[in-house]
């Protein structure tokens, strides 16, 4: 286990069963590096972070004119109750005295937890020395949530499993004011090698210590990411399978049932309106036990688990407005979001971000449309794009490319524009339509919908055709001068210079754009040396 | 899959990749990664296993080792998901109390606390835990540790009835003006109408609890 790729190299494969076995120590020093030298799922449980951190302060500012009847000295579960009641059960008295914590607290003291409640969950969210605040917004929750056990529901449930297990992961890793500080203090000492190499031990113990917290700290992560995903499955798997048990879900009546309760009855109007609706019901019953049933199994596989996820929201969604349980209901759903995967979660970052400022900010990620700079057509295009969409995309004619480094051929970039994006090795490089329908789903807004239309089905046909269409007679077509050849080995720099360049009317000769944007991205690297300092090789090299 | 360089062999330059931390080279440091990694898979396997028995319906192995289960889960770690499960609550329980104020022993009329909680409830997108939850769980907590018989089952009775009393006077002392003597309360239990529900089924029931002599202040 400690030295599993250290015995790749005392292997002699003669024999099936010595490959089979090689095989195998393959697969677990691939696994074994994924735990320790990754924290998978960073974003979505960054995502945990901040949704349970601030639905907490949302829920302490909706309680806080009850605050004293519900937690407070005086509450009905008073504090010689509560007292009495963590007695039953057998614990560690440590745990007994975080338990009963807020229940010996007098009334200026209660102020001040209540106070330092919200002001953990604050910090949580934010992500302010997360390491620290994830302790303390623990440490709160299980305290307040168990002063008065008998006003809460599951969501109340879910929110104080997840702060427990949320100690253990880097959930601060992204969207926090830790990855920020990170960022700046990265920026402020670029060159942290030059110094280890040359100075004596004390400081390879101190790189060494610090690899070791890094990897323990992943293995941790990742351990209570697992815990967190399995706890979702068996919240669902259990309500769904203990409910196929009961005669009321089975005969459809069951939601019936529910909405005539006068427990949960926000609107009483709402209600009586779906109770019109009984086969409506009956569906929406067994859709949500079917999925509550199938979730666990559905989450090995994108095209089961996105959909579900969609209905167990609708699902939480409708017990907020219809039960009355907006607290319980997002409470669930935020723990779902642990489903999504990072490549999701950089989607959203990108979208909340803004495409441009995303490819600034992730220079590594931004993608390459390839396009023949020989072609007027595909220039002036080229050029139209930058000026009108301004995607954070990387316009390069393939003539200043090395195509085999990048899995291209001659004649690949001479019959369709590609799409070269980082770390997409395995699978086949999208071209032509697929490719434009990705730059405008990059694009600013009025594009974007038009290139994630163009990516369904239907239309990606029509979309296909136009543009072999347009491919097979570009030449024909106006746009430039004949003569547009790009310069050999000449990298553009980002397009949002040149689309900010191009702000001001300019001849329309192809060249002279090109150099603009060349004299442009000069002036950009003097400003951001280190953007200037990976080349495109690095940019879309493999890992 | 690169090899990691072993303790002792001349490093190549420690250049990690732009986000990618170094990773540990020296023996003890492995064994320590690797520890950390049995450790972890030993405590979330662990937490997998009870987790699982926890709210599994009881079985051969949930019996057997219901100490170990119930000591690893409890108090952080337990959890229970089976609102509206097996079946949904399918009858309204209202909950009714009246006091018997002072020395002259006047005896209020029925004050219907849930009508109270719906007031509270009614047209509110955010209704507070204390309305939308806490009388639920009261009646609950005190049908469950009570038998038909009205009386304590379970160490929990007088736990669930003193919380019952208190939250009852949480609702009657702003509305009455005396010292308060002793309580009523009152379940009135009415089953949804439903298919195979007779008319005599679906009759409101109530159950009436004995008096209860206010001792707190």
């Amino acid at each position: 286990m400690v030295g599993g790729d250290r015995a790749l190299s005392s292997m002699s494969p003669v024999s099936a069963a010595s490959t089979a076995a090689v095989r195998l120590r393959d697969w677990w020093s691939r696994r074994y590096a994924l735990i320790t030298e990754s924290a998978l799922c960073a974003r979505g449980t960054a995502a945990l972070r901040i949704g349970y951190g601030s639905l907490w302060v949302l829920y302490l500012l909706t309680e806080f004119n009850e605050r004293l009847a519900a937690w407070g000295p005086g509450s009905a579960w008073t504090p010689a109750l509560d007292r009495t009641y963590q007695a039953q059960t057998p614990m560690f008295s440590w745990v007994r005295a975080w338990l009963t914590a807020v229940a010996g607290l007098g009334s200026g003291g209660f102020e001040a937890f209540y106070l330092l409640a919200i002001l953990a969950g604050l910090l949580f969210a934010l992500g302010w020395r997360t390491r620290i605040s994830s302790l303390l917004f623990c440490f709160v929750v299980v305290a307040l949530e168990n002063r008065s056990p008998l006003i809460t529901d599951g969501g109340d449930n879910v929110l104080l499993l997840m702060s427990i297990f949320l100690c253990f992961t880097r959930c601060g890793r992204h969207w926090s004011l830790d990855a920020r500080r990170r960022a700046r203090h990265a920026q402020a000492t670029p060159t942290p090698t030059s110094t280890s190499t040359s100075t004596p031990s004390s400081a390879s113990w101190r790189t060494e210590l610090a690899a070791v917290r890094e990897q323990v700290a992943n293995v941790l992560h990742n351990g209570a990411v697992l815990v967190i995903a399995f706890q979702v499955c068996v919240i669902y798997a259990t309500a769904g399978l203990y409910k196929v048990q009961g005669s009321m879900w089975q005969d459809g009546s069951a939601m019936g049932y529910v909405l005539q309760l006068h427990w949960f009855q926000p609107w009483p109007g709402l209600d009586s309106w779906l109770l019109g609706h009984g086969v409506v019901l009956a569906l929406a019953g067994y859709l949500t036990v079917f999925v509550q049933i199938g979730f666990p199994f559905t989450v090995f596989t994108p095209k089961l688990k996105y959909p579900s996820l969609v209905v167990l929201a609708g699902m939480h969604l409708s017990i907020a407005v219809l039960l009355g349980l907006p607290f319980f209901s997002l409470f669930m759903l935020v723990g779902d979001a642990v489903f999504l995967s990072d490549r999701v979660w950089r989607a959203v970052e990108r979208r909340v971000a803004g495409p441009a400022y995303a490819g600034v900010v992730n220079a590594i990620a931004t993608p390459t449309l390839v396009f023949d700079g020989d072609c007027a057509f595909c220039s002036s295009s080229v050029r139209w794009a930058k000026r009108w969409c301004r995607p954070a995309v990387r316009f390069v004619p393939w003539q200043s490319l090395d195509l085999a480094a990048h899995g291209l051929t001659e004649e690949a970039v001479t019959s369709s524009v590609q799409w070269l994006r980082p770390r997409t090795s395995a699978k086949p490089i999208p071209s032509g339509a697929a490719a434009v329908a990705r730059t405008l789903l990059r694009s600013r807004w009025p594009f974007r919908p038009l290139g994630a239309l163009l990516l369904v089905p239907p239309f990606s046909w029509l979309g296909a055709g136009v543009y072999r269409l347009i491919a097979n007679n570009r030449y024909r077509l106006p746009g430039g001068t004949p003569a547009c050849a790009v310069p050999k080995a000449r990298v553009e720099a980002a397009p949002r210079a040149d689309a900010e360049a191009e702000g001001a009317p300019e001849a329309p000769s192809t060249p002279e754009a090109l150099s603009t944007a060349d004299a442009q991205s000069e002036t950009l690297s003097a400003a951001e040396p280190d953007q200037r300092s990976i080349g495109l090789d690095e940019l879309l090299g493999r890992d | 899959m690169d090899e990691a360089p072993r303790a002792g062999e001349a490093l190549p330059a420690p250049r990690p990749a732009p986000g990618r931390p170094p990773r540990p080279g020296r023996r003890w440091s492995r064994a320590l990664v690797g520890l950390a990694v049995l450790g972890t898979a030993l405590v979330v396997a662990a937490q997998m296993l009870a987790t699982f028995f926890y709210n599994a319906p009881r079985d051969v192995v949930s019996t057997k080792y219901a100490a170990q289960v119930s000591w690893w889960m409890n108090p952080l770690l337990n959890q229970d998901w089976q609102l509206f499960a097996p079946n949904p609550f399918s009858e309204n329980v209202e909950v009714d109390a009246r006091a018997s104020i002072g020395q002259s022993g006047a005896v209020s009329p029925w004050l219907d606390l849930s009508a109270i909680d719906a007031a509270g409830t009614t047209d509110d997108p955010v209704p507070s835990h204390l309305t939308m939850n806490a009388m639920r769980n009261a009646w609950r907590e005190y049908a469950t540790t009570h038998g038909s018989n009205g009386l304590p089952n379970s160490p929990l009775g007088t736990t669930a009835q003193q919380y019952l009393e208190n939250l009852v006077l949480t609702y009657l002392r702003p509305r009455e003006s005396g010292t308060i003597d002793s309580i009523q309360v009152r379940f009135i239990v009415t089953l949804i109408p439903g298919e195979g529900r007779t008319a005599a089924q679906t009759a409101p029931q109530t159950q009436a609890l004995p008096w209860w002599v206010v001792t707190a202040p």
